[in-house]
Order: structure tokens, then sequence, then C-alpha cells
């Protein structure tokens, strides 16, 4: 006899699995979510009674300079990710091609992820002062500073270049060099008897076979950009000069533990939400793609 | 059986008599973490010791909290938000009492006896509707040191305050010929207190009239200030790498070293203040004055101040409340008071509680200028008040995105946000 498909046929034994996760998953995601929803639609500093407003938190949101300054912020993060993506694809190739000494340089350029965003904003915060170390060597040539963090163009810039293509660096090198070692050997040996160029190689073979390692790449950087930025804006910018690199989860910060509106601040975490569901949809589709 | 009886019999009493005898008051405070020479730290320390001595089988747990704004009091939501956490935490009077009112018990039924004892800018600043929420510790101001041996080395006269706009850009370019650095600045604050002090000479005793429509940040002396301040950038006296460096501690420990800078807009109480700069740079080395004087002034000479800086409230939920309130009193007042004046070198606004540091001549001199007092309007403001106006500060002085003119506009605009 065929056996069903599903859950159906083996009684209650898979509910009873699956339980404690969806349970787990019921406490810290759908409870939260749901619970934020609902607040968006109320007036709360985070504890004691709740006013119920409407849609009023989400008609300021939509006059609020601080709120559109943060969208372009986090969209301007977004178009750092081709580079991020370009740049780590490359170096990984590079090393491939088995350079010398390669598990060294590729064991240094992890390091930045083993220390953390926080620990990274406090460095680069040091060492891109104006009166830093690093500003005092480019005074010397130069005549002036480069001022990294108060002028509003560098300074987002600099947050773009240093946590979406400096600090991911690393891992992706860790993950594309995976994903290239489980390229076939002979076909980089048909490339070499056919006396492929690096870059024709490069384009033609290796990107082609990780497409599918490429595409979790940026569907990752996206996650990161809109939702893991928060520790690396804190500790080196604070959202600032102004409001230069204030983005959407910055923002969602302040208004709920500097402002104290957490109703508010939760209208600005539904949106963040929104984008973060569609990247998640775009993820499951890329996944559903390869399994087909 | 008998055995076992006698030892459960035994464990119980242990148990019972231990929890009866260690009643735990626990303290939440944003500045036990300050460890160095004028640190409130070591002050706290002797004070809780001096209470579990005069409170046999009380135990206080004094825990250091973080001492940023946006660490600190997010915590404090946090409790609150479960209802549970400290007996006593330490507080900035205020917008941020204002905003934690609910969760605050009313002091005044336990201070009766010591309420007289404090200034009523203090009582009023740490009051909410009419009910006393913390007391203070502190009395808070701003104004502008100066270090005497860089004066002295410019060329200028030490012994005369550049008082007037006049004499401070004066100042200011003699001592950048002479090489020094006129104005020693940190991020975001060096501008946000300058602006502090001078609403003291804009405003005089109505400064409150910010909050109530009565009074515009169009006024000509505060607006002359700010353009002052931009003044002071485009010259370059004003320490342009200093804005993308910490004000609290790095540019407070720069100006506290003899080639750090000439002026700095500092603090009265708690860090980088008249009596920590006095000990780095030589008692008879600081000067002093509260603002920078506009010829067409009406109030001239006017020291900005907050009745008061920091100070303890007990919380709702503690169970031990009374015990809680007469730790707040006792760390407040009397020796406890002292105790914390005399050795972080801030201002207490209890007034039987005067420091006695009189071989500091700098403090005659506040002193002096604290007779002229004037509220500070930024503790007038909402939650996040500071954070919007600094950031607005930063587009004005710093980035040189808005022009003044548009500055004034939009700070004007804060106070209604």
């Amino acid at each position: 006899m065929r056996r069903r498909r599903g859950l159906e046929g083996d009684g209650a034994v898979p509910y009873v699995f699956l339980a404690p996760l969806l349970a787990l998953l019921a406490a810290f995601m759908i409870y939260p979510v749901a619970m934020n929803i609902v607040t968006s639609f109320t007036e709360w500093k985070g504890y004691g009674p709740w006013k119920w407003i409407g849609l009023a938190n989400y008609k300021t949101m939509i006059g609020d300079e601080q709120f559109l300054a943060s969208i372009l912020n986090t969209g301007l993060m977004v178009l750092y990710i081709p580079l991020s993506t370009i740049v780590t694809l490359l170096i990984a190739a590079f090393l491939r091609e088995g350079i010398g000494g390669w598990k060294v340089y590729r064991a240094i350029l992890y390091i930045p992820n083993l220390l953390g965003y926080v620990l990274m904003g406090v460095i680069f915060s040091i060492y891109l002062r104006d009166d830093s170390a690093l500003n005092t060597a480019i005074r010397g040539i130069t005549g002036s500073p480069i001022h990294f963090l108060i002028s509003p163009v560098l300074a987002i810039n600099t947050v773009g270049l240093l946590l979406v293509v400096f600090l991911h660096l690393g891992f992706g090198l860790i993950y594309f060099l995976a994903a290239m070692n489980g390229i076939d050997k002979s076909i980089y040996e048909a490339a070499l008897i056919d006396g492929a160029s690096f870059w024709k190689t490069f384009l033609r073979v290796t990107v082609p076979s990780i497409r599918f390692a490429v595409e979790f790449w940026v569907v990752f950087n996206f996650i990161e950009v809109f939702a893991r930025m928060f520790s690396f804006i804190h500790t080196l910018t604070q959202g600032g000069p102004g409001y230069s690199t204030f983005t959407l989860e910055y923002g969602i910060f302040i208004q709920a533990f500097s402002k104290f509106k957490v109703g508010y601040s939760s209208a600005w975490s539904v949106v963040l939400f929104a984008f973060c569901a569609m990247i998640s949809v775009a993820q499951i589709r890329l996944m559903q793609r390869r399994d087909e | 059986m008998m055995k076992r009886a006698i030892l459960n019999l035994a464990l119980v009493t242990v148990f019972a008599t231990a929890s009866l005898a260690a009643q735990t008051l626990t303290v939440w405070d944003f500045k036990y973490s300050e460890v160095n020479a004028t640190g409130a730290q070591a002050p706290m320390k002797a004070n809780d010791a001096a209470f579990e001595k005069a409170n046999p089988g009380v135990k206080v747990v004094h825990v250091a909290q973080p001492t940023v704004d946006t660490q600190y009091y997010p915590i404090i939501q946090s409790a609150a938000a479960v209802n549970d956490g400290p007996d006593v935490a330490m507080f900035h009077p205020g917008a941020r009492v204002e905003g934690f009112a609910d969760i605050i018990v009313d002091l005044d039924p336990y201070i009766k006896d010591v309420k007289g004892q404090f200034t009523a800018a203090s009582i009023e600043m740490c009051s909410v509707g009419g009910k006393v929420k913390v007391l203070p510790i502190t009395m808070q101001g701003f104004g502008i040191y100066y270090n005497k041996a860089l004066f002295k080395k410019a060329g200028l006269d030490p012994e005369k305050a550049p008082k007037s706009s006049a004499d401070f850009l004066a100042a200011c370019e003699k001592l950048k010929a002479a090489g020094i650095v006129p104005i020693t600045t940190g991020q975001t604050y060096t501008i946000d207190f300058f602006l502090r002090c001078q609403a003291a000479n804009a405003y005089g005793p109505n400064v409150a009239g910010l909050f109530n429509g009565t009074q515009k940040f169009d006024n000509p002396v505060f607006k002359e200030s700010a353009a002052f301040m931009k003044t002071l950038v485009d010259k370059g006296y004003i320490e342009k790498d200093g804005f993308s460096r910490p004000y609290f501690m790095d540019s407070i420990d720069k100006f506290g070293t003899p080639s750090g800078g000439a002026i700095f807009i500092g603090l009265l109480s708690d860090v980088g203040n008249w009596k920590a700069f006095s000990d780095a740079l030589g008692v008879n080395n600081v000067g002093y004055f509260p603002a920078v004087n506009f010829p067409d002034a009406k109030y001239k000479d006017q020291q900005v101040m907050q009745g008061a800086g920091i100070g303890y409230g007990v919380m709702k939920w503690s169970k031990n409340q009374k015990l809680a309130a007469a730790y707040v009193k006792f760390v407040s007042t009397g020796e406890g008071a002292k105790t914390y004046s005399s050795a972080t070198g801030s201002l207490s606004p209890n007034t039987q509680a005067a420091g006695g540091a009189t071989t500091y001549p700098v403090l005659k001199v506040i002193q002096n200028y604290l007779k002229s007092g004037q509220k500070d309007y930024i503790p007038l403001g909402y939650n996040g008040y500071e954070d919007e106006a600094n950031r607005l500060c930063d587009r004005a002085f710093v980035t040189g995105e808005i022009s003044i003119d548009k500055f004034i506009d939009e700070y004007q605009k804060l106070i209604t946000k």
C-alpha cells in the first residue's frame, strides 16, 4: 500500500516533535510580530497602559523628515550590495587560483567577523576621527584630514563601504570559496586547455556555476542592511552627523528608547518588517527555483 | 527520624535568620562606574557603607548601569514593563523624571524634615505635578573655562576673562596666532552647551517662556549667539578636529592637559568640572565666565543652571519603599551630600552641604555667577529633545547643511514637535 504523504498518516507523533519548535516560533516570532503590528496603532511608551490612535502613527511617519531620511539612507546602503558581491566574488576567485599563502589572507580577512560589529564600530570610530593617527598621516600628505565622520556624504559612504563591503568580506570569502570548491575541476581544466583567461573563466565558469550561492549572498546582504546595521552605526556615528547615517533600524531605536514613543517606533518597525518580508519571499522563491 | 527533623529545623532557622538579617536595597546608578580621581564611585561606596552602618542588617547593592542616556533609560523602561527592578534609581531631573513620573514614588511624606534644605530651583526641577519625585545630589550648569597659562603664553591677560564678544574673538585670534588651539572641542556637546550658556544671556529669567510661546528662538541675542558660533567655526577658532572626538571624556581630558587648548565649554558638576580642571592644570590656572556678552544684550554675565543635575528616586515596585526613601535622604543630605560633593567637585543643591573647597579660586568665581542663575531650557523639553536639538546643531555648525536662519526656524519647530 502506498504511504500517504504529509503528516496525516503518522498520527500525533510528528506534531509532538514539531511542538517545541512551533512553540518557540510562536513565542519569539509570531507573537512579537503580531504585537508590534497592534502596538503600531497605539500611543505607548513601552510600559503601562496604551491608547488606541488608529492610523495616526502612520500618518505622522509619512510626513516625518527623519523617517524619509532613514529610508533614503537605507536605500543608499542597498546600493553597496552589488559592490560587495563583486569584490567578494573576485577576491574569492583570486584566492581559489591558489595565491601563495591564501589561507593566511582568508584568515586575516575573516578577523572582523570574529570581533563583531560593536567592536569594529568602536575601532573605526577611533581610526576615522579627524584627529586619529590615520588622519594625521593623511594631513601630513595632503594638508588636510578626510572628514570620514563629520561630512554627511563621506559618513554614509564610509558606513556603506565598511559595513556592507569590508565587514562582510570575511564571511563572503569563506562562503564563496566553499561554493567554488564544489565546481567540477574538469571544467576549469577544459577552460585552461582552451586558453581562457582568468576573467573569461571567472565570468563563464565560476559565476554561473555558483549562481545560487551568489543569489543567496545578495539576499543575505539585504537582510544585513535592513536589520543588522544598528550596532555598527550606534558605535561609529550614532546616526550622525545630523541624520546623515540615520537608517530605518536606527530610527526605530531612537523613537523607542530615546523618545519612548514605542507605538510610533512600532509603525517604523512594521515598514522594516514589510521590507524584510519581501526579501524573505524572494529568498524562498530562489530556494524553490533551485529545488526545481 | 529525629535527627532529620532537627537538621531540617536547623536549616529552616538558618535560612529564615539569614533572610531577616540581610535586607537588600538595590540601587541603579549611571555614575557608579566612574572610578577616576574625581569619579563618583568612591564617595558612593563610602555613603553606602555609612548607610549600612547606620542601618544594621541592611545591605546596599549598588549596580553600575550604562552612563549613556540612550542605554540607561531603556533599562529603566524594561524594568517598568515587568514592574520589577531596583528599589532606588538615579535620574536626570526634568524631562526624564517627568517621563518616568508614574513609576517613581512621591517622596513628600518621607522628606518633610529635609525638604527645606534644598534650593527652591532644585525642588521645582525634581517635582512633577507638585510632588517631589527625586532628591538631587548635584546641581548642574555650563560655562566657559579657560587655561590661564595658555592665555599668558599667547600674551593675553589671564586675569581678564574675555567676556565680551569682541574680546572673545580677539583672544581666539591671538591664541591661534600663538599656535595654541583656541577652543577645545568635542562631538555634539560643545555647541549644545554654548547655546545653553547663551540662552541665559538672551532670555534672562524668561527662559521657560520658550516652552509656553512667550519667547522664541529668533530672539536677537540667541540668533547672534548662533551666528557667533558659526563665526568661531569658520575662523578655525573652534577646533574642527574635535567634532569627531567624543566630548565625554576625550575632549574633557584633552582640555585637562597643559597644551590641550585654551578655552573649553564645560560642565559645573559631575564630570569635567572646575575641580577636575583645577587639579589637572593647577588651581591658579583655571579661569571661568558663564557666557559671551553681546553689546546690545539686555542681560549679561548670566549663568545657565539646572537646579538639579542628578538625583535618586524610589521606585513604586520596591517592597522597601520606606528604607529606600531613607537611603535617598541619607545620600542627599548631611554627611552623605558633603561626602559626594567634596570628592567629585559637584555643586550641591543642598544648602547645608556646601563643600569646603575654598582652596579653589575658580569655585569662588563660579559661586559668584550662580547668584544670577537662569534656567536651562533643554530639561524643559520632552524625552529625546536634546538628541533632536543636537542633530540640528550638527547640521548647522558641523556639516554646514543649513544656514543660521534655517537653523533658528527649525530649532523653534523642535519645541512643539
